[in-house]
C-alpha cells in the first residue's frame, strides 16, 4: 500500500530507466519519490539478460545484466524512494493523475512529475503482416530469452531468425548454446541491425550464417512452423529452408501508450526516459541519462 | 483409444455456431445430447474466422431459406445476447453507393422491405457527413439496416456451450469421426474417442459437412471452400465508422467491409477466393493490398500501418448458394453450405431444426432449464469501484497479465476453470495476446498459470491442440 495520495515524482517502470532517474532525483533534492513496477522485483528486462556486455561505461567493468540490475539496485536503494510493486499502471490524466491496479485495489496518486520508464517493446510478425500460415512456433527473440533464461524452457530445436537485432543475435547464440541448430540469421537490409560486437560474437563464432538483403516471403506449416520460403532481394532468387521455430528480431517500439491513450504530450510536468523515449544501444546510457533527467527536476 | 460405446438421443456433429446454437436449443428438452468436436476445442473451425456481423438479411434473396433465417436469426440474437450474457452491439449498417450507383439501393431496400426488415432507410450526403465523417466524399448516398449488429463469434459459441452444458449436453473435444453405419433404428458413430449409437444425427459439420453426408452414404452439395482474409486495426486508429460499411453488392460476395468489432477496433476484410484446401488458411500480400485499396475507397484517411494483425477463414460454400438444412435419411439431419450469412441464421437454424426433430421424436420441455449464463467479468470494461469489490474477493483480479488488453489473472483463470485447454481457447475467451505486443509480454505468464491449473507441464500447452505445442520437444 503507498503512503501518500501525492508525490513529487512518480516513476512509471522499475527497470535501469525508472531506477536512474529515482537515483538522479534524489540527489538533485526531490524527498517524496514513489516508483511503480508491474513485476514483482526491480530490473526489468535486464533480468533475463544472462550474458555479459553490460556496464562497461558505467561501472567501468563488464558485467551480466541480471548482475548490473543487481549493482544498479545497491545504489537505487539510498535514494530512498519508495517502491510499490505488482503495480500496473493502465491510466493518466493531464493533471498528473496515475490510475494503477495492484492486488490490494485499484488506487489513484498524483504527482508533480510523472515520468515514464516503460521500456519498449518488440515488432512483431503481425505488425510486418509476413503472408502464410499462423502455426505454433513462432516467437519474439524477446519472448524466446524469457523462456529460455527464466523459465529453463527450449522454445525450438531448429531455429531461424529474422530480422538481425541484437536480441536475436544473443537468442541465436542462446539457443546455440542450448542445444538447439541456427540455421540463418535473414535480414531485409543491407546491413546489420545489431551491435557488431554481437554478430562476432554470437554468429561468427558459432558459424551461423548472416543474409543480408534477405526477406521472409512465405510461412510455412499448419499446427507448427516448418519452413519459411525467402528471397534474396540482391539476385531475386526464392529459395525454401525448413525450420521448427522462428525468432524475430525485427526492431524495437518505445512504449508510450499510455501518453498516447490519453492524448498527452511529454511536458507539463511528463517525462519519458530510457527506451521509452528512445531506443538505447546500451544500458549504461540509459542509467546516465536517466540520472540527468532525474537531477534536473524539480519540486513545484 | 477406443472408450466404450454411448447410446445418446441425439448426437450434433461439429462445434462452431451452429452447432452450438443447436446444443443450446436442444437442452431445453428431455433428450440426451453429445456434441462431437474434432478440435481441440470449440469454434476453432469457420466459426473462428467470421467477421461476427448480424446481418439484417436484406443482401439475400428473399425467396432463399438462408434469408428467412437469417431475419428470424437477427431477431433472436437479442434475447440471446441477454440471456447468455455476451456482447452484441446494434450498430446498423449502411450499404453505399458511388455515383452512378445511387439507383442500386432501391432494390435492395425493396428486397427487405418485402421481407419485413424494419426501419430501412436511404439517407444522403448531409446525413453521411454527419453521422459518418470518415466515409470518403464521393458516397452519394446510402441505405441504412438499423437492425444489423456485431457480436464476437468465439464468445458467443462459448456462451452457447456453457449454457448447453450446464443443461446437460456433453461434449467431446478432439473426437473426430471416423465412420458412420446404420445400425437398425439408430446411428452407429465412431470417432477418433469412442462410439455412439445415436437415434438422431445432425451434421453441422462446416467445411467437412459433405464429407460427413457421404461418409454417411448421402449425397448434398459439394462444398468449395472459399477463402476470406481479414486485417484487423490498432485500438490507437479508433472507430473508423460507427456502423458496418458495405460497397455495393457484388455477385460472388457481399465486397470489402468496414466492421467496427465489439472490442472497439475496426476490422476490414474479407477478400473471395475460391480454394481446393479446406485447411489452407494463408494470407497474401495480394490480399492485403486488395483489402486495404478497397478500403481506402470508401475510408481514405485508412494507413497500412493501421494494421495490427490478420487472419484468414473459410466458408463453406456450395455450387447452389442457398443452405441445404435437410433430414436425407431418417433420423440424420444435413446441415450444408452455411456460409454467409450462417452466423446470422444459426439461432434460427436451431429452431429450424428442432422443429424438424420434434414431428418425429417427442420433446418435452425441462423444468428445470436454466435459460442464462454469466460471462466472465471483463476487468477492462468496469469502472473502480467495481473493480475494487472484485479485488477484494479475488486477488487475481489485481493481478494484470496482458497489459495491452488489461487481462488479469482471475479472468484468465476463469476461462480455464469454463474450460480453455489451448493458448488460442484463453485468448478468445479473455482477449489476452490480442493486443499489440501479440503475446510477447504475457506468453508465459498465461502459460504459468495453465501449467497450474490443468496440471500439466509446459511442453504439453498447446496453441491450438495437438501438434502445436509452444515448447518443441
Amino acid at each position: 500500500m503507498i503512503r501518500h495520495t501525492h508525490y513529487d515524482l512518480i516513476i512509471i517502470g522499475g527497470g535501469p530507466a525508472g531506477m536512474a532517474v529515482a537515483v538522479g532525483a534524489a540527489d538533485g533534492g526531490l524527498k517524496k519519490i514513489l516508483l511503480l513496477e508491474r513485476h514483482p522485483r526491480l530490473g526489468g528486462i535486464l533480468n533475463q539478460c544472462i550474458h555479459v556486455g553490460f556496464g562497461l561505461r558505467y561501472f567501468k567493468e563488464e558485467l551480466t545484466g541480471t548482475e548490473y540490475a543487481f549493482r544498479y539496485k545497491q545504489q537505487f536503494e539510498h535514494s530512498g524512494t519508495e517502491v510499490s510493486t505488482n503495480s500496473f499502471v493502465h491510466k493518466l490524466t493531464p493533471a498528473k493523475d496515475v490510475t494503477f491496479v495492484c492486488p490490494e485495489g485499484e488506487f489513484l496518486v498524483s504527482g508533480d512529475h510523472v515520468v515514464l520508464a516503460t521500456g519498449c517493446r518488440e515488432r512483431t510478425r503481425e505488425m510486418l503482416t509476413t503472408p502464410g500460415t499462423r502455426p505454433a512456433g513462432i516467437l519474439t527473440a524477446g519472448l524466446a530469452q524469457e523462456m529460455v533464461n527464466i523459465h529453463g524452457l527450449l522454445p525450438g530445436r531448429n531455429v531461424v531468425i529474422v530480422g538481425s537485432g541484437d536480441i536475436g543475435l544473443i537468442m541465436a547464440r542462446r539457443m546455440t548454446l542450448e542445444g538447439a541448430r541456427v540455421h540463418a540469421v535473414l535480414e531485409i537490409l543491407d546491413h546489420l541491425s545489431g551491435l557488431v560486437r554481437n554478430k562476432i560474437q554470437c554468429l561468427d563464432d558459432f558459424c551461423i550464417p548472416l543474409f543480408l538483403s534477405h526477406e521472409v516471403l512465405e510461412i510455412m506449416g499448419k499446427d507448427r512452423v516448418e519452413g519459411i520460403r525467402f528471397r534474396d532481394n540482391a539476385t531475386g532468387e526464392v529459395k525454401d529452408m525448413n525450420c521448427d521455430t522462428l525468432l524475430y528480431s525485427v526492431g524495437l517500439i518505445p512504449e508510450r501508450d499510455l501518453l498516447m491513450d490519453a492524448g498527452i504530450e511529454p511536458g507539463n510536468g511528463y517525462h519519458v526516459a530510457g527506451n521509452a523515449d528512445y531506443v538505447h544501444d546500451l544500458v549504461d546510457w540509459v542509467s546516465k541519462d536517466g540520472e540527468k533527467l532525474g537531477r534536473a527536476l524539480r519540486s513545484a | 483409444m477406443v472408450r466404450m460405446t454411448l447410446n445418446v438421443d441425439i448426437l450434433i456433429i461439429g462445434g462452431g455456431i451452429v452447432g452450438s446454437c443447436l446444443a443450446r436449443e436442444l437442452a431445453k428438452y428431455h433428450v440426451n445430447v453429445t456434441l462431437l468436436e474434432k478440435e481441440a476445442e470449440l469454434c476453432f473451425g469457420v466459426s473462428k474466422a467470421n467477421s461476427g456481423i448480424v446481418h439484417t438479411g436484406f443482401q439475400s434473396d428473399a425467396k432463399a431459406l438462408k434469408t428467412q433465417l437469417a431475419v428470424r436469426g437477427n431477431a433472436l440474437y437479442r434475447d440471446l445476447a441477454r440471456e447468455l450474457d455476451f456482447p452484441f452491439l446494434p450498430i446498423g449498417e449502411l450499404v453505399v453507393a458511388f455515383p452512378g450507383e445511387e439507383k442500386g439501393l432501391e432494390p435492395i431496400r425493396k428486397n427487405g422491405e418485402d421481407l419485413g426488415i424494419p426501419g430501412l432507410e436511404i439517407v444522403d450526403r448531409t446525413w453521411l457527413d454527419q453521422h459518418e465523417p470518415n466515409l470518403s466524399k464521393e458516397i452519394r448516398c446510402a441505405l441504412l439496416g438499423p437492425t444489423a449488429a456485431v457480436i464476437n463469434p468465439y464468445e458467443t459459441v462459448y456462451a452457447l456451450a456453457e449454457n448447453a452444458v450446464a443443461n446437460g449436453v456433453r461434449i467431446e473435444h478432439e473426437a473426430e469421426v471416423k465412420t458412420i453405419e446404420r445400425q437398425g433404428t439408430a446411428w452407429k458413430v465412431m470417432t477418433s474417442r469412442g462410439l455412439h449409437h445415436a437415434r438422431y444425427v445432425i451434421n453441422a459439420a462446416g467445411l467437412y459437412a459433405d464429407r460427413i453426408a457421404r461418409m454417411a452414404g448421402m449425397q448434398v452439395p459439394a462444398i468449395y471452400p472459399w477463402k476470406g482474409e481479414e486485417y484487423l486495426l490498432d485500438e490507437h486508429a479508433g472507430r473508423l465508422t460507427s456502423r458496418v460499411i458495405f460497397p455495393l453488392p457484388r455477385k460472388e460476395t457481399k465486397g470489402v467491409l468496414v466492421i467496427p468489432t465489439v472490442d472497439g477496433n475496426t476490422m476490414i476484410g474479407p477478400t473471395a477466393e475460391e480454394m481446393f484446401n479446406p485447411e489452407d488458411v494463408t494470407t497474401s500480400r495480394a490480399g492485403k493490398h486488395w483489402v486495404v485499396e478497397n478500403i481506402r475507397r470508401l475510408i481514405p484517411s485508412l494507413r497500412e500501418d493501421m494494421i495490427i494483425a490478420s487472419f484468414a477463414g473459410l466458408r463453406p460454400a456450395t455450387q447452389g448458394g442457398d443452405f441445404h438444412i435437410q433430414e436425407d435419411k431418417p433420423g440424420f439431419i444435413n446441415l450444408v453450405g452455411i456460409q454467409s450469412p450462417g452466423l446470422t441464421a444459426a439461432p434460427a437454424i436451431a429452431e429450424y431444426v428442432v422443429d424438424m426433430i420434434g414431428n418425429h421424436v417427442d420433446l418435452t420441455l425441462k423444468e428445470n432449464h436454466v435459460a442464462s449464463r454469466k460471462a466472465i467479468p471483463r476487468f477492462r470494461v468496469l469502472g473502480t469501484e467495481e473493480r475494487n469489490r472484485l479485488i477484494r474477493a479475488n486477488r487475481d483480479f489485481g493481478e494484470v497479465v496482458c497489459r495491452c488488453e488489461l487481462v488479469t489473472k482471475a479472468e484468465i483463470r476463469e476461462a480455464i476453470r469454463r474450460g480453455a485447454r489451448t493458448m488460442d481457447g484463453v485468448k478468445f475467451r479473455t482477449r489476452s495476446q490480442m493486443g499489440r505486443c501479440h503475446g510477447a509480454f504475457c506468453t508465459m505468464k498465461i502459460m504459468t498459470i495453465m501449467a497450474q491449473e490443468l496440471g500439466i507441464p509446459y511442453d504439453r500447452i498447446t496453441k491450438r491442440g495437438k501438434g502445436s505445442e509452444v515448447i518443441k520437444t
